[in-house]
């Protein structure tokens, strides 16, 4: 087996037009990425979190209505905090502050700079394990998707449907012994 | 001579046939998008990376 990494753009290409056999990560999405027939077990699912400066926000609070009046930092060009929220900030209810790293926008957390910040869960707390960051606190979860691996719809012989459920197999005994909570665990930090 | 042409094109076709069927399986992930996936010295790096490691290792260990 082979595998690659490659801008994920040229991933997508490269399982659409046929030249690999399956996409690394992907969320469920039959209708954008039809070329996809078979998804993998999942064995992790990615939360888009928002964190904020200890004593901003509640956890009870509805996302991103109840955080009107805020100063949010995000990744330029990035819109993983979602529609709604920039719609706020086309409203001018939500003030967007963009930096181009994760660590750079727990950073300005840190100090003060913004108030919130939204990103990928495993994303930030790998910055905020590895860089030792105080007064940051994750607030709530804003969303969950699960993440596979999404085999080529054409991809349909014998060879396929073997190595698929034995890979799924293998990904399910992972998940029960605690492999994939140590290799995250392992990964992250904290 | 005519026998090794034929012979020849017969092992150029089962030679072909045998590069097709033993294709490897090729997955591919991102190169950015830490920590599940990355690119450090040309090799796949991150938490998939690791998943896929893990798991074809049982896979060739049934």
């Amino acid at each position: 087996m082979v595998l690659e990494a490659v801008p994920w753009s040229r991933a997508v290409k490269l399982v659409e037009t046929g030249q690999a056999h399956g996409l690394i990560g992907t969320y469920y999405r039959p209708e954008s990425r039809p070329w996809i027939g078979t998804y993998s077990t999942s064995p992790v699912t990615e939360k888009v979190s928002v964190y904020c400066r200890e004593g901003v926000a509640q956890s009870d609070w509805a996302y991103p209505a109840d955080f009107a009046g805020l100063t949010f930092g995000n990744n330029a060009g990035f819109g993983t905090p979602g529609k709604a929220f920039f719609d706020m900030v086309e409203a001018g209810t939500i003030t967007l502050q963009e930096a181009q790293t994760t660590e750079q926008n727990l950073k300005k957390l840190e100090k003060g700079r913004i108030d919130c910040y939204v990103q990928e869960q495993l994303a930030a707390e790998m910055v905020i394990n590895g860089k030792g960051l105080k007064g940051v606190v994750r607030v709530l979860d804003a969303s969950a998707e699960t993440a596979h691996i999404g085999f080529r719809a054409d991809w349909q012989d014998e060879e396929s449907q073997k190595f698929i459920a034995d890979f799924n197999a293998a990904l399910q005994s992972m998940m029960d012994d605690g492999t994939v909570a140590e290799i995250v665990s392992r990964t992250v930090g904290g | 001579m005519l026998k090794r042409v034929v012979y020849a094109a017969a092992l150029a076709c089962a030679t072909a046939a045998t590069v097709v069927t033993a294709a490897p399986i090729k997955l591919v992930q991102d190169e950015a998008y830490a920590p599940y996936m990355g690119l450090e010295n040309g090799q796949p790096t991150g938490i998939w990376a690791d998943f896929i490691d893990e798991a074809l290792s049982r896979v060739e260990g049934e």
